[in-house]
């Protein structure tokens, strides 16, 4: 392929690569939030907020998320809740990835020995150390190498976005395709960027997992 | 030991009940510790030992009855069916003179050697870091791991883990220490040194200390009382020559007899 | 906006044909997948270089590659190559290349999990080979993947809905359709979502009855 036309199909691409990184750095953050707040409402023992958290989990884990992409977009509107799709997509894609992320979260806490909690108490740590600097620490590296996984998907549900009129990579392909009937140049080249911007975040997550280690013998 | 009999008892659980699901593991259980006095409970797996030390430690809380530390109750007003409310401040400004040891050790593995000692006095006493780490490095110097302050507990023996824990434990304090099977998990030679460290620092120190074990020849040379626990009830109790050598009862009887069978 | 039960009752018939659609693509999809997940974990088992290598980089490509982009990916190409294949047939083919990646690492993990010493004893019992695969390997590797191969079937099932994008009549596309035709999204976009919910917990709860299954044959 000769290089201009490479080119021109390359910097529409990007253009809507950097909108797709918006959106999955939004929906990220939005995730890591929701699950954190959804996991310590399972996990705080009040019946009523631990139910609520149940639901929201069931209900985002049960239902795809083009579906509540599509739900958000074409029914909210109609009570009187319109939200820009850009908007509409980092919500979704955030709550999304927090019902899955929060079983992550409670999960790796949950595997924390109960011997840690005890000698916590033993020292007499109060509440708030006795999870941010021992419960939280010992619980990080299970929860990191999932969310990276958590994460690459919510980078490759960003794609749905186009879906719903956002610029985003995927709905910039398509209009690359209809005017230039280059089909499998735009997608497969479409395919490479979202491949990069995966391997960006498996990056970032990789070097977080280093500094949250520690050394693990077998536990006595 | 010199004990102190005429202050206010160190630790004194009245008519104390604790049940786990159908299982009453504590059953009206009364029992006083003196200041400064050295207790030894002894008795079958189950008994219902380490749950005694456990709701000391307030890492249980009783079903019915009360607990009294050095004169306060742990919890105060507890009427019948509300289980939730426990004064979360008013139960840390007491445990703040508890401490105790585990069988499993218990260390932050997350942390290394001096952080895990230094821990407690920051964040629960307050003190700054120079004067923690200080503090930290003597207890460590005595324990006999100051070569070990940067290592991580992962790459430490079971014996030198305890040591540290017992350091830790220290480094807050306490006016009582409890000390939960602490050789029950390390092999004989060790269990040995760890209990000649616990022996030193107990004729340096002067603070009450209950302990849960089944090493009789230590606790013959250690304890003032000795108390025989099967089925959640104290059976017999008294000096080490009373209870070890002329048991009264015969439930006593047959447990020291089947100590000296497996050993 | 107001719900219309009316309305809902009206439509459900029209909406209950995509799932026939839906389940259509999600068992051609899910066989299609299990059987080339089979081939990349084969390679990759295979300890040779030459297979393992390609293997590899193809599942990581397909696993790090939104489902969305490959299935246009392959509904506009095939055209190129003078393939006209029917919008479900592409669909079929997306899912099943999409989610082999995923099967392949279940085959792997499942294989690799077998305890040595279950091939020792099929070698010290004398068995030929084929015989100590089919009666004593595969047997005991089956069981656990189940319930992990039941997890990927229900996401397939939640993912038909990107091939109503390229024209495909299951569930979605039919709300959608009642939508645009009587712009009342409503009940039709809030009913296939209760669908995929309720098939959604029904299979959670199948499989988490497989896994206690499993265990205990474990």
């Amino acid at each position: 392929m000769p290089m201009n036309t490479f080119l021109h199909l390359l910097i529409p691409l990007l253009r809507g690569a950097l909108v797709t990184a918006e959106i999955t750095a939004g929906a990220i953050a939005l995730c890591a939030v929701a699950a954190s707040l959804a996991a310590l409402a399972r996990l705080s023992g009040i019946a009523p907020v631990a139910w609520l958290a149940r639901i929201y989990i069931e209900i985002f884990r049960g239902t795809s998320a083009m579906i509540q992409l599509f739900w958000v977009f074409y029914v909210l509107p109609f009570f009187h809740v319109s939200l820009s799709p850009m908007f509409s997509a980092i919500l979704v894609m955030g709550l999304n990835g927090g019902a899955y992320g929060a079983e992550i979260i409670r999960g790796a806490v949950v595997a924390v020995p109960r011997g840690q909690l005890d000698a916590a108490v033993a020292i007499n740590l109060p509440l708030f150390s006795r999870i941010g600097r021992v419960i939280i620490p010992q619980a990080l590296p299970r929860i990191v190498p999932p969310m990276a996984n958590l994460f690459i998907d919510i980078l490759k549900n960003s794609a749905l976005a186009g879906l719903v009129t956002v610029s985003d990579l995927t709905f910039q392909a398509q209009v690359l395709r209809e005017s230039t009937l280059a089909n499998g140049e735009v997608y497969g080249l479409a395919m490479l960027i979202y491949f990069a911007l995966a391997m960006v975040i498996s990056l970032l997550m990789r070097l977080l997992e280093r500094r949250i280690r520690f050394p693990v013998g077998s536990r006595a | 030991m010199p004990l102190d009999s005429t202050s206010e008892p160190a630790v004194e659980l009245r008519n104390v009940s604790k049940r786990f699901g159908q299982l009453t593991v504590l059953d009206r259980l009364s029992l006083t510790v003196a200041c400064g006095e050295r207790l030894f409970i002894i008795g079958p797996s189950g008994s219902g030992k380490s749950t005694v030390l456990r709701i000391i430690m307030t890492l249980e809380r009783p079903d019915e009855g009360e607990v009294w530390i050095n004169g306060r109750n742990l919890y105060p007003s507890q009427p019948p069916g509300l289980r939730r409310r426990t004064d979360q401040r008013h139960l840390r400004t007491i445990r703040r003179d508890v401490g105790m040891v585990f069988q499993q050790f218990n260390l932050f593995d997350h942390m290394r050697v001096i952080n895990n000692v230094m821990e407690g006095p920051m964040r629960s006493l307050g003190l700054p870091r120079p004067e923690a780490e200080r503090r930290a490095r003597e207890l460590l110097e005595r324990v006999g791991l100051a070569d070990k302050s940067r290592a991580w507990p992962a790459q430490l023996s079971g014996g030198q883990k305890q040591r540290v824990a017992i350091a830790r434990a220290l480094a807050m304090q306490p006016k009582i220490m409890l000390f939960d099977e602490i050789t029950s998990a390390l092999d004989p030679e060790i269990a040995a040194e760890v209990l000649k460290l616990v022996r030193e620092l107990a004729g340096q120190l002067s603070m009450t200390m209950l302990f849960v074990t089944h090493q009789m020849h230590f606790a013959r040379t250690m304890a003032d009382r000795i108390i025989f626990f099967d089925g959640g009830h104290i059976i017999e109790q008294g000096p080490p020559e009373a209870v070890l050598d002329q048991p009264k009862e015969k439930r006593t009887q047959d447990f020291l007899a089947s100590l000296t069978e497996v050993s | 906006m107001t719900w219309h039960w009316a309305f809902a009752w009206h439509v459900l018939p029209t909406l209950l044909q995509g799932p026939v659609v839906t389940v259509e693509a999600t068992v051609a999809g899910m066989f299609l997948a299990l059987l080339i997940g089979l081939l990349w974990a084969g390679m990759v088992l295979s300890g040779r270089r030459m297979l393992v290598w390609p293997a590899r980089m193809i599942v990581e490509f397909i696993r790090n590659t939104p489902l969305l982009i490959q299935l246009f990916f392959l509904y506009y190409v095939f055209p190129e190559f003078h393939l006209q294949m029917p919008a479900l047939l592409t669909g079929i083919i997306a899912l099943g290349v999409n989610y082999s990646a995923y099967t392949a690492e279940v085959y792997r993990t499942g294989f690799q999990s077998i305890p040595r010493g279950q091939r020792d004893v099929a070698v010290a019992l004398s068995l030929p080979p084929h015989r100590a695969f089919l009666d004593v390997i595969l047997p005991q590797a089956i069981i656990p993947m189940i319930p992990a191969m039941g997890n990927n079937l229900v996401a397939m099932f939640k993912d038909t809905p990107l091939l109503s994008t390229i024209t495909v009549g299951e569930m979605m596309q039919k709300a959608l359709v009642i939508g645009d035709t009587t712009f009342r999204y409503l009940e039709p976009m809030t009913m296939v979502g209760v669908l995929f919910l309720v098939v959604s917990l029904i299979s959670a709860l199948g499989i988490s009855r497989c896994e206690r299954f499993t265990r205990r044959r474990s």
